[in-house]
């Protein structure tokens, strides 16, 4: 009896082990032979996508943002998890209940979106076969507006004042109303709203009607309620610029397809929106951290200074309007450096707006600073002079006799007032802007040694600055089958040659800084998480030397004062040159319009601004010396207070006290 | 005789495992029971512990996905906060505020200079940094020709007078 007793007691805990481990064997079996999570794993255990980092930022020099990335929604139509009815009495499909529900998704997406009904239909329903199942999901608005998106916040509200969702009871109502007011103190009730939202749901279980029930979990997963359950809202990144066209032309703008186009987004489109990367985003969480994540994008801080980009803009359109222009540029640089503090130029455009600089198939977003090619007129003199001294051949001091014509390459050259000026130093052909003292000195020159020069100073040829759509200019040489002769005496002046905006600032630079041009940029820094990388100013070439250049500027400085120039500011001192050129047409020039500019730099001593002004066709009046010379003078009233820059007696004051 | 001894021992051991097993049969079901058992036990704790862990690393998994979507939204609320403060910072809005509150641009004509003791012109604000002899220069362009470089390099070579 007990030998039975314990034999049983031996097989009964045998039984027993032998089905805990049958048990724990099947479920290994049953979870890692699951015919379902075969057909997963066989068919798509995740997805893949094509991920491509948020971009990087762009920020002025005092780390104002200039462009960053801000949150959109692409609203599409999952037509998979559409819910509708869709059998018959007899047990058969009807297609046609298909086609009804998607209409009245569409009507009721049209409401809650404040749509019209007839231009979401036709996209919800356009490529859906009768069955509708030949889609699985479509794009409905690829960048829709943040407040249109299904917030939780927001449809909460539409759901208590009887907006949009089902009828809900007042008891509901009040619970709600307190959770959307934040009455509850978040120290006892840290929750988040969605967690609060969801213990109220559960709290009342099946009490819950079970339309406000479905209501308030479609809402809960961040859909427009449950009778829009197909839509569906993924936040999507595109780019903004909160100071809506302020440096519209230096930013560029990029279109939706995430790619930078012209100015610093089209230039530096490799740093800020580096590669996409397909990714596999695997729904299986044992493989979570196996995934290739793109490496995040760097941020770029540029030598614009907003404040000044501001000013510039301001000064330029108060310009154009008081002088009734058609358009312009004005440029602000460092010459020490090469720094580009602003650019602004007309037409401008908004980058946010993209649609519009699209359709702008003249300006396309270009920017005009580096872009637009032009004859530079008497401001060029300034090369010219600049080549004269450089060559020994000619001092400050020597004199010319201005007879008012000159006549070189079978043309006759005439000064701008037709008048002959008599015997004339350098410093007076400067004061008065004499074409035919500028077409003596480079006539004298002779080709080899003036084209060169112009060469050194950076004329005809790309400064490589990092705006995207730079071009050369234009500079014929002897030998190029267009130049003539001619060309020689004219290129003096300014004609016949053609130079950028930022080109010929850069040129002139070299007179404000010893001689010595510095590469122009916008580049300071590039960070890139805890790495900085830091743009040094790179010189671009010695054309002349500093004593060249010193003398030149003092020249420029000496002919502003005895002509009392309206670029003058009282207690600086400026060097600079006006220029009115002739507006070239396809047989010789415009009669009637020209192009007003004033390219000048301060304080004398220690040059830390350089300003070139172009106003193209101003009506009020033809010369540069009454529209672009006060517009410089405003630029530098403006400047000096931003940059602290002290009168000159102060300066002098301070630099004799050590 | 050593072998006769040796061989009577094992007889005797046979014969008590023999009668042992004869006056209770369940010794033998134990002996092969208790491998099986040890056997089962094993494979069963295997089986409990792989389960315990795989399911704690989907649901850390699960956590992590989660907190991933979560660092997701955060981002976006980020950019969407970076924006819009950027936009209330934008220099038309700060232009626009100082309007509303009775600010105009400062004239030249209105600044007045204070002599101020000790202070220099070395202290004044620049657009650029002073560039002196221990801070970092200009880089300039290296462009030097191959027919440079021997010139330059004759004298070291002895070719040359210094």
């Amino acid at each position: 009896m007990r030998k039975a007793s314990f034999h049983n007691r031996l097989g009964i805990v045998t039984f027993i082990l032998s089905l805990g481990t049958l048990f724990v064997f099947y479920r290994l079996i049953s979870i890692q032979f699951d015919a379902k999570a075969a057909i997963i794993a066989d068919g798509q255990p995740g997805i893949f996508e094509m991920v491509r980092p948020p971009r990087g930022r762009i920020y002025d020099r005092d780390g104002d943002l200039l462009a960053t990335n801000t949150v959109y929604y692409e609203l599409g139509i999952d037509y998979k998890s559409l819910g509708f009815g869709d059998e018959n009495e007899d047990g058969q499909t009807d297609h046609i209940d298909r086609r009804i529900a998607l209409e009245e998704v569409a009507l009721e997406l049209s409401r809650v979106l404040e749509m019209p009904y007839e231009s979401l239909r036709p996209i919800i329903l356009d490529d859906v076969g009768l069955d509708g199942g030949q889609l699985a999901y479509k794009k409905l608005i690829p960048y829709m507006e943040h407040n249109l998106a299904p917030d939780l916040e927001r449809q909460l509200h539409r759901l208590l004042d009887g907006s949009y969702g089902p009828p809900i009871s007042a008891e509901l109502a009040e619970q709600l109303g307190v959770l959307l007011n934040r009455d509850s103190d978040p120290d006892i009730n840290p929750l988040s709203m969605a967690a609060q939202l969801q213990l109220l749901m559960e709290s009342y279980g099946t009490d819950l009607s079970r339309e406000v029930s479905e209501h308030l979990w479609a809402v809960l997963a961040g859909k427009f309620g449950e009778r829009l359950r197909c839509i569906t809202a993924r936040p999507v990144l595109l780019r903004t610029y909160p100071n809506g066209s302020l440096a519209g032309h230096i930013l560029g703008l990029v279109l939706y397809n995430q790619t930078g186009y012209y100015g610093v987004e089209g230039y530096y489109d490799d740093i800020l929106g580096g590669d996409t990367v397909r990714t596999f985003k695997s729904i299986i969480p044992l493989d979570v951290g196996t995934e290739l994540r793109p490496e995040t994008n760097a941020d770029v801080y540029l030598t614009i200074d907003r404040e000044v980009q501001f000013l510039a803009e301001q000064v330029l359109i108060d310009s154009i309007n008081e002088y009734e222009a058609r358009s312009g540029m004005l440029l602000v640089a460092d010459p020490g450096t090469g720094e580009i503090l602003a650019i602004a130029a007309t037409p401008g455009f908004d980058p946010n707006d993209i649609s519009a600089v699209i359709s702008d198939t003249e300006n396309e977003g270009r920017n005009p600073a580096v872009s637009e090619q032009f004859e530079p007129g008497s401001v060029f003199k300034i090369i010219t002079m600049a080549a004269a001294l450089e060559s020994d051949v000619f001092s400050r001091y020597s004199t010319y006799y201005d007879t008012g014509k000159f006549e070189y390459g079978g043309i006759v050259i005439q000064n701008w007032d037709y008048k002959a000026h008599e015997l004339q130093d350098m410093t007076g052909l400067l004061a008065h802007s004499l074409n035919v003292g500028a077409a003596t000195l480079s006539t004298t020159l002779g080709p080899k040694r003036y084209y060169d020069l112009l060469t050194a100073f950076g004329i005809g040829r790309l400064t490589h600055v990092d705006i995207a759509g730079e071009a050369s200019g234009l500079l014929k040489r002897p030998g190029d089958p267009d130049w003539h002769d001619a060309d020689l005496a004219t290129n003096a002046f300014g004609q016949g040659v053609a130079v950028t905006g930022l080109q010929l600032l850069t040129a002139v630079s070299a007179v404000a800084n010893d001689g010595v041009i510095m590469q122009p940029h916008l580049l300071r820094e590039i960070r890139e998480g805890d790495m900085v990388y830091t743009v040094q100013p790179q010189v671009l070439g010695r054309p002349i030397s500093a004593d060249v250049a010193r003398t030149l500027a003092d020249m420029l400085a000496t002919s502003l004062q005895s002509e009392s120039s309206l670029a003058l500011v009282e207690g600086y001192r400026l060097a600079g040159k006006t220029g009115t050129a002739q507006i070239p047409m396809p047989y010789g020039y415009d009669p009637d319009h020209t192009m007003a500019s004033f390219i000048g730099w301060g304080p004398l001593e220690d040059p830390q601004f350089i300003i070139y002004v172009k106003l193209d066709e101003p009506m009020i009046s033809p010369w540069g010396s009454t529209t672009a010379a006060p517009t410089f003078s405003k630029m530098v009233r403006r400047l000096v207070i931003h940059l602290e820059i002290p009168p000159e007696d102060i300066r002098n004051r301070l630099a004799a006290n050590g | 005789m050593v072998v006769q001894a040796r061989d009577r021992v094992e007889g005797q051991h046979q014969a008590s495992f023999g009668r042992a097993f004869r006056q209770a049969p369940w010794r033998k079901h134990r002996q092969i029971l208790a491998p099986l058992a040890i056997a089962m036990f094993a494979s069963a704790s295997f089986g409990a512990v792989y389960l315990a862990e795989t399911s704690r690393a989907a649901v850390t998994g699960r956590n992590v996905q989660r907190l991933r979507l979560q660092v997701e939204k955060l981002g976006f609320e980020n950019d969407l906060l970076r924006a819009h403060n950027a936009g209330v910072q934008s220099a038309a809005a700060l232009i626009k505020r100082a309007q509303q509150l009775g600010y105009k641009p400062l004239q030249i004509d209105q600044i007045e200079f204070m002599e101020v003791a000790g202070f220099s012109l070395e202290n004044m604000p620049r657009v650029h940094p002073q560039q002196d002899e221990h801070g970092e220069q200009p880089i300039d362009p290296y462009d030097e020709t191959l027919a440079h470089w021997v010139m330059r390099q004759l004298p070291k070579w002895g070719f040359m007078g210094e």
